[in-house]
């Protein structure tokens, strides 16, 4: 009866144990990269929800049909989501093998080592030499790369042509004086209230440190050593768009980058600085708008130019890193840059592709030419500290009613020491 | 204890056994919630009390700092500002909530009222809306000059600021959603609590004369106490720990005006990383939730009254 029972047990404890194992080998099969006879799927987090999802939609399953052997299995997912889901799950091993992000937020990931370093790539891969230099710039954290860039969008400013001909303003401003006058001109309160500039601050492109940049200020140095927030052109700047926000009502106060975009559709705002992805929904809600360089600043002419980059997963298998590359490679190569440029507005990541090829779109061509005075935001490793934790709150302070020079020093000293 | 323990055993010992059994089908019977219970709610407290004393952060080697975490949030100006902003939030929708729902139960339990039925689910029909759906609606409800409010009202003459841009307005529209989406779900709870007070002690007031005030405040007050302690507790706990309505209207912005201390235990953790630093925030969140609902309980415990 005893040897009976025990044997009774000792075959619950193998069937628990097997099933166990079965669980555990199932799971891991699950879990590791399908790469079963030569076939590889590769994930592919990014947050291209905008006007342009369904052109990199086309284009991954114009690779997934080229290529036989690769899988793109791709989640798009709206970008807070993203960012916040990025992390934990490269952290649990649940990652995506090759994520899209902005070249801003690089550095906080490569910080922790979550990325695999494309020097390499760069090295071997034979097309990386018509990639454009500030595109590839973006995506170096302290000399290694960590991302190949996706696109390329300088921003521009975008103009209502219906608005400024009721205000008898022949054209898009050319410089700072000119921008001022014509952003007091073109508001109006009353019962619709009309605004010159839709300027955002918070949850946005940025687009106040253009102001500071082309006043001869900024953020920080361009080593991102030094905090320049409280030097006096960058005070110059805050003080003198502040003032217009607030005693001229050119725009609203804080406002996100959404709002920014309803407004300039809405045609409650006659300009906006925004990049390429705007002009489908513009266009689409029958906006009559032209786009115009950022006009030239006191001490600079300058813009900023937003990168998308895609990184690989640093516990990538190497046949994994080679899918990968395989994919960058074709993202990059100059059909496809052709191909997205001309569907989305976006510049060609290339600088081998002429204005010819780029015809069908000629908007492309104009956010191409921006391009040469366009430079990136970058603040390094402590981007959300420097950016979302001190200079926006600094600058929403001051459009609520705080005096400017205080505030911007107290944000200048907060900064220097996240900088150490 | 033990000697009758043991008295009871050698007298009925099929007693023991049959209390055995029943505490086990007990168990067996609880045992899905307590799972649910372990998993979902002891378990995390536990971790999170764990990481609390560590500078975990996803990723790198966790470390032992013992009560390092805790240290620095007493230096934090993020920690008092946000407190601060909590209690503000606490502070209004909780005292202004509660009155506006007894208020409304009163009104609403009255027999003979037209319409009393579709005013009863009209106000409790927030309650059953998500709070990220409601807040959105009064993101764009507030949006300047193309919002539902902003410019339907301004089409009247009447102009409205942009609540949700300014420094010191984004927290009263956030807090008026909050009293909105809560008041119904309130005013449910005292309506069944009037209910349960007899029609007899009304009755006899009125016949010695009591003016309607006195029997509101001699009768229903008191007998409506119980009631009214729950409602608060649970109505101070949701506001103490108010996020969804903040994530979506304002991110805490505009310069953190609205940013309260769950807002900052989420920005602590999935933004800078800091999970170690964040749970131990959240700890000192539970903690004053947990000081504040027990002097709500000896405040409400000695005026209950039982007739």
């Amino acid at each position: 009866m005893k040897r009976s029972k025990h044997k009774a047990l000792r075959a619950t404890a193998a069937l628990i144990a097997g099933a166990a194992g079965a669980a555990m080998v199932g799971g891991l099969a699950s879990a590791s990269p399908k790469a079963s006879g030569g076939h590889i799927t590769l994930t592919y987090w990014n947050g291209f929800t905008g006007p342009d999802g369904p052109t990199v939609k086309a284009l991954v399953n114009e690779f997934n049909k080229t290529h036989p052997n690769i899988t793109i299995d791709m989640s798009i997912m709206p970008w807070d989501t993203f960012y916040t889901k990025l992390l934990p799950a490269l952290a649990s091993g649940s990652g995506p093998d090759i994520e899209a992000m902005d070249t801003q937020q690089l550095p906080q990931y490569a910080e922790k080592h979550v990325f695999l370093p494309l020097n390499s790539y760069y090295q071997h891969s034979p097309d990386t030499h018509a990639l454009a230099k500030g595109a590839v710039a973006a995506t170096r954290v302290n000399g290694t790369q960590y991302g190949v860039p996706v696109n390329y969008a300088p921003l521009m400013m975008y103009w209502n042509k219906t608005l400024f001909a009721k205000a008898h303003i022949a054209g898009p401003p050319k410089n700072w004086s000119q921008w001022m006058s014509d952003a007091v001109k073109l508001s109006h309160g009353g019962k619709s209230p009309q605004y010159g500039i839709a300027l955002a601050d918070n949850n946005t492109i940025p687009v106040w440190p253009i102001l500071l940049w082309e006043n001869g200020g900024g953020i920080v140095n361009s080593s991102i050593t030094k905090s320049v927030l409280a030097s006096p052109q960058s005070i110059s700047a805050v003080e003198q768009w502040s003032k217009l926000i607030i005693k001229d009502g050119i725009a609203p106060k804080n406002i996100t980058g959404a709002d920014a975009d309803s407004l300039f559709q809405a045609q409650k705002a006659a300009m906006e600085v925004n990049g390429p992805w705007a002009t489908t929904g513009y266009t689409q809600a029958k906006v009559n708008y032209g786009l115009a360089p950022v006009p030239a600043g006191p001490k600079r002419t300058l813009t900023l130019t937003d990168v998308t980059a895609m990184s690989i997963n640093a516990k990538d298998s190497a046949a994994k890193v080679k899918a990968a590359e395989t994919f960058f490679n074709f993202w990059n190569a100059k059909a496809t840059q052709i191909d997205y440029a001309v569907h989305t507005g976006f510049v060609p990541t290339r600088t081998d592709v002429t204005a010819a090829e780029l015809k069908k779109n000629p908007q492309v061509a104009l956010f191409e030419q921006a391009g040469h005075n366009a430079v990136p935001y970058q603040l390094g490793a402590n981007f959300t500290n420097i950016d979302t934790n001190t200079w926006t709150p600094a600058i929403e302070k001051i459009l609520d009613g705080a005096p400017v020079k205080s505030t911007l020093e107290s944000a200048s000293q907060q900064i220097q020491s996240y900088l150490g | 204890m033990a000697t009758r323990t043991l008295k009871s055993r050698l007298w009925y010992p099929w007693a023991t056994k049959q209390r055995r059994r029943r505490t086990r089908v007990a168990y067996l019977f609880m045992a899905p919630s307590l799972i649910v219970l372990g998993v979902f709610m002891f378990y995390p407290l536990v971790r999170a009390g764990w990481l609390s004393l560590t500078n975990y952060s996803f990723f790198g080697a966790s470390r032992f700092i013992g009560l390092s975490n805790y240290g620095h949030l007493v230096h934090d100006p993020q920690f008092w500002r946000d407190l601060v902003n909590t209690l503000y939030y606490a502070g209004v929708v909780t005292p202004v909530s509660v009155a506006l729902a007894l208020g409304l139960a009163l009104l609403l339990n009255r027999k003979g009222l037209p319409g009393r039925g579709l005013f009863r689910a009209a106000i409790f029909l927030p309650a059953v809306v998500s709070f990220a759906v409601s807040a959105i609606v009064f993101r764009f409800m507030f949006t300047p000059s193309i919002g539902f409010l902003t410019y339907w009202l301004g089409q009247i003459g009447i102009h409205v600021p942009d609540w949700l841009d300014s420094v010191s307005l984004a927290m009263p529209a956030v807090i008026l959603v909050g009293i909105w989406k809560n008041v119904g779900f309130y005013m449910v709870i005292f309506i069944a609590g009037l209910q349960t007070i007899p029609k007899e002690l009304y009755e006899a007031a009125s016949i010695d004369g009591a003016t309607r005030w006195r029997r509101f405040s001699n009768v229903t007050v008191p007998l409506l106490s119980n009631t009214t302690m729950f409602v608060t507790v649970i109505a101070l706990i949701a506001s103490l720990q108010a996020f969804d309505q903040i994530y979506v209207m304002t991110q805490g912005g505009p310069a953190f005006s609205t940013e309260t201390l769950v807002m900052l235990i989420y920005r602590q953790g999935f933004t800078n990383f800091q999970m170690g630093y964040a749970s131990a925030i959240a700890y000192v969140l539970m903690a004053i939730v947990l000081m504040l609902s027990l002097l709500q309980l000896k405040f409400f415990s000695k005026r209950v009254v039982r007739y």
